[in-house]
């Protein structure tokens, strides 16, 4: 009953913060920023046409550069690119088109030098000559899982064109695989953006947006609003009226420190629990790591509110403990950074005197006995990308064709392995950091702040 | 059995000594207040009785049980002088949340809830946010949280603090019901005239040392002074009864007769009697509680009207000397 009191009155001085309708507001509108994002899958030809552009640019600039291709005029396109069949997924589907490669000149009769003008010519036949079908069916290939390419008949002379013709759909083999065009409020903004795949925007989403400036964000708002709580509570004048009551005065301290942390958690699972709903409904990818993100962020804000809540009950005062607290959130970001540019990150590679020297392993000390802040926020960041990375099943194939079941398994080894290397390459980039280690000590550290803090409000005199 | 018991109750802060050696005892049913000059240790003696401050020598006991001990508390109600609720509550959400820690249950506080608040003349702001009370209504919201639970004994810091004169005469009215529901009641304040009209007894407390206590009655009677009138039209044997070796003053129609170390009335009352004087008026003069506060506070330290200055404790060796 006591417990629930305190969790009441935790509530009722929440709701009377402004700052906590802002802060459920601005929850709010993140949710509904990542819930109200579609994600329509790409057509191909625009996938095609997008990077076609760029190699167009690419390349002008690179004959701009040089005096002997400036009168070229290069450009790839496409022409009547038509599906086969009404396969819903682009992807999936087989296409027929024409690529058409414009190899001209300009203002070539404007150029007096005649060597000039045979060079940029020689040029140009060259790359005539490096158009061949069996090239481009080769470079397609990448994109389309079989391909046939022939040379068609052109009207100019400056422009050669090919017929391809794809089958088996594309090489990716799933939706989280294929690119995706996001766009904002259920398809209102579209946000042009045809380079990433839905497993690379919804990696970014959850390991920037929500992993990193949503967290610190969400931190930085809980740290400002519940440091005031334990300073109010121990105010003089309203001390005394619950230290009077039947509670120890441990319990009371517990209490009251569980109260803001529940505020923090119950914040943290609104506003996870609405990015995975969101999320979840709108890609159809259900990234079970943004739920286990609740319980990370609530621990690393309780390192946090533990230092905020020692130092309240010390000084009494709401700005000190918000001082005090972002004093540490960024002390432990910084010996994060170091520790993994400094240490971590040199220990398979440099040589023996460095990882000896007695301010490697000094600092290497430090790191392990405080609170693992930034390693935490890395593991956090590790696991989403591990979930993202792992295959998505596969379409079956037809039973009776043994040729497309054998693809399908080589398909599904290869995938496998790209999956084993990219856990590999994760595992390096996040160096040793593991998730033991990192809770233990982070837990100590709050007992140790938590502690202190019951020890000098359960002797002081009020 | 003594409500509130004391034996040489000693508090230090550091170097200062807050409270020297004080022994109390206060029975059930009583009116007790404590008197005492501003940092004399009054608040200091009520929060360690609260154990909201630790005792460093000496024992103190609350209805029978150490001070500090948790299941007490609940027998025990308070109201702090400067007190600061929590202005996000409402009055009633407020004793509410006090009364879910002093484990009233749900169905109780529902009850005692509007009861209580119109005891104290602010049921129809129950549901109004404390920040809009003005400083008589959260005074007598603060008397409200301290009886909410029915404690048997009630610590009033200053309870009329902020209260205009018709609600000062409400809580008095509120102490002496209390009294006849057999609450003992220990009060902390400056209004001697408010102490005087409700007090069995007092204590009065002096750079953290008891200097005197006793019942009201006693502590302000006058001893040697006496106050006589004689009918209509007779005079008064003024210096016949200075020969007897008493100071005489006139006051008025009056006449104060001062008896000197030894002296008795009988011998003037004699003579008046042989006088064939009637007497229409003798009666032995009382002074005011703050007459008495004042002298007593005086006469312990003459000319004294501030805190109490530190004093260090003395070391072992000068104990020895």
């Amino acid at each position: 009953m006591k417990f629930l009191a305190i969790l009441r009155d935790s509530l009722r001085e929440t709701l009377d913060v402004k700052l906590f309708y802002v802060m459920v507001g601005l929850s709010l509108l993140v949710v509904l920023l990542v819930g109200s994002t579609t994600y329509r899958p790409l057509p191909v030809q625009k996938r095609i046409d997008f990077i076609n552009n760029l190699i167009n640019q690419s390349i002008f600039f690179q004959m701009q550069a040089n005096p002997e291709t400036q009168q070229l005029d290069f450009r790839l396109t496409t022409e009547d690119f038509q599906q086969l069949g009404d396969r819903p997924e682009p992807w999936l589907a087989d296409y027929h088109f024409f690529y058409v490669f414009t190899v001209g000149t300009r203002g070539q009769e404007d150029v007096a030098d005649d060597k000039k003008r045979a060079a940029t010519d020689s040029i140009k036949k060259q790359i005539e000559r490096m158009l061949k079908p069996e090239q481009l069916e080769k470079d397609l290939k990448q994109f389309f899982t079989d391909v046939k390419v022939r040379e068609a008949p052109s009207d100019n002379p400056d422009v050669i064109r090919f017929e391809v013709t794809t089958s088996k759909g594309t090489t990716a083999k799933s939706r989280q695989e294929w690119f995706h065009e996001p766009r904002l409020f259920f398809g209102l903004v579209p946000m042009p953006l045809p380079l990433f795949s839905l497993n690379d925007i919804i990696e970014f989403i959850g390991d920037w947006v929500v992993g990193t400036g949503g967290a610190a964000f969400t931190l930085l708002i809980s740290i400002i609003m519940t440091a005031s709580f334990l300073p109010n509570m121990l105010a003089k004048g309203s001390v005394d009226m619950l230290l009077v009551k039947p509670i120890h005065r441990t319990t009371l301290f517990i209490y009251k420190f569980l109260g803001g942390l529940l505020f923090m958690f119950l914040n943290t699972v609104l506003i996870m629990v609405g990015i995975w709903l969101g999320m979840g409904i709108q890609s159809g990818m259900w990234i079970n790591a943004f739920l286990v993100c609740i319980f990370v962020f609530t621990f690393e804000f309780t390192m946090f509110y533990s230092v905020s809540a020692l130092v309240a009950v010390f000084t009494r005062s709401a700005i000190v403990a918000i001082l005090a607290a972002m004093m540490a959130w960024g002390a432990l970001i910084l010996l994060g950074w170091t520790h993994w540019g400094f240490i971590e990150n040199q220990r398979k590679t440099a040589p023996a005197e460095y990882t000896s020297h007695w301010a490697y392993v000094g600092y290497d000390v430090v790191h392990t006995v405080m609170p693992r802040y930034k390693d935490l926020d890395w593991l956090t960041s590790k696991m989403i990308k591990e979930e993202l990375l792992k295959p998505a099943p596969q379409q079956a194939p037809d039973p009776n064709d043994r040729a497309a079941a054998e693809a399908a398994r080589q398909r599904q080894k290869r995938l496998d392995e790209l999956y084993e290397s990219q856990l590999k390459k994760l595992d390096k980039d996040y160096g040793s950091y593991d998730w033991k280690s990192s809770l233990a000590v982070s837990s100590l550290f709050i007992v140790l702040m938590i502690g202190l803090a019951c020890w000098r409000f359960a002797t002081r005199d009020y | 059995m003594s409500v509130i018991r004391t034996e040489k109750l000693t508090k230090h802060y550091g170097r200062i000594e807050a409270l020297r050696g004080v022994s109390l005892s206060v029975e059930r049913g009583q009116i007790f207040g404590l008197l005492g000059q501003n940092g004399a240790g009054k608040t200091t003696l009520v929060k360690i009785l609260l154990g909201i401050t630790g005792l460093t020598e000496g024992t103190a006991q609350l209805l029978g049980e150490p001070v500090g001990a948790t299941r007490v508390r609940r027998r025990v109600g308070y109201l702090p002088e400067d007190h600061r609720f929590p202005d996000y509550h409402t009055g009633a959400s407020l004793l509410d949340f006090y009364g879910a820690l002093l484990e009233v249950p749900r169905v109780e506080r529902r009850k005692r809830i509007p009861e209580v608040l119109e005891l104290v003349g602010l049921k129809g702001r129950m549901h109004y946010k404390i920040r809009t009370y003005s400083k008589g209504m959260k005074q007598r919201l603060g008397i409200a949280q301290a009886i909410f639970h029915n404690p048997e004994l009630i610590f009033f810091d200053e309870p009329t603090d902020g209260v205009d004169p018709v609600g000062r005469r409400h809580i008095r009215d509120m102490m002496q019901t209390l009294k006849r529901e057999d609450k003992t009641i220990f009060i902390n304040s400056h209004l001697l005239g408010e102490v005087e009209l409700i007090c069995d007894r007092v204590a009065i407390l002096q750079q953290g040392e008891m200097i005197r206590e006793g019942n009201i009655a006693a502590l302000t009677r006058q001893r040697g002074l006496f106050v006589i009138g004689l009918a209509e039209g007779q005079a008064f044997p003024q210096e016949e009864v200075a020969r007897h070796g008493y100071t005489v003053t006139r006051n008025g129609d009056l006449w104060e007769v001062a008896l000197s170390d030894g002296q008795s009335i009988d011998p003037v009352l004699d003579l008046l009697r042989s006088r064939g004087l009637n007497l229409r008026h003798l009666i032995e003069k009382r002074q005011s509680l703050e007459d008495m506060f004042v002298a007593t506070v005086e006469a312990a330290e003459p000319g004294v009207d501030r805190v109490s200055r530190p004093r260090r404790p003395l070391t072992p060796r000068e104990h020895r000397t």
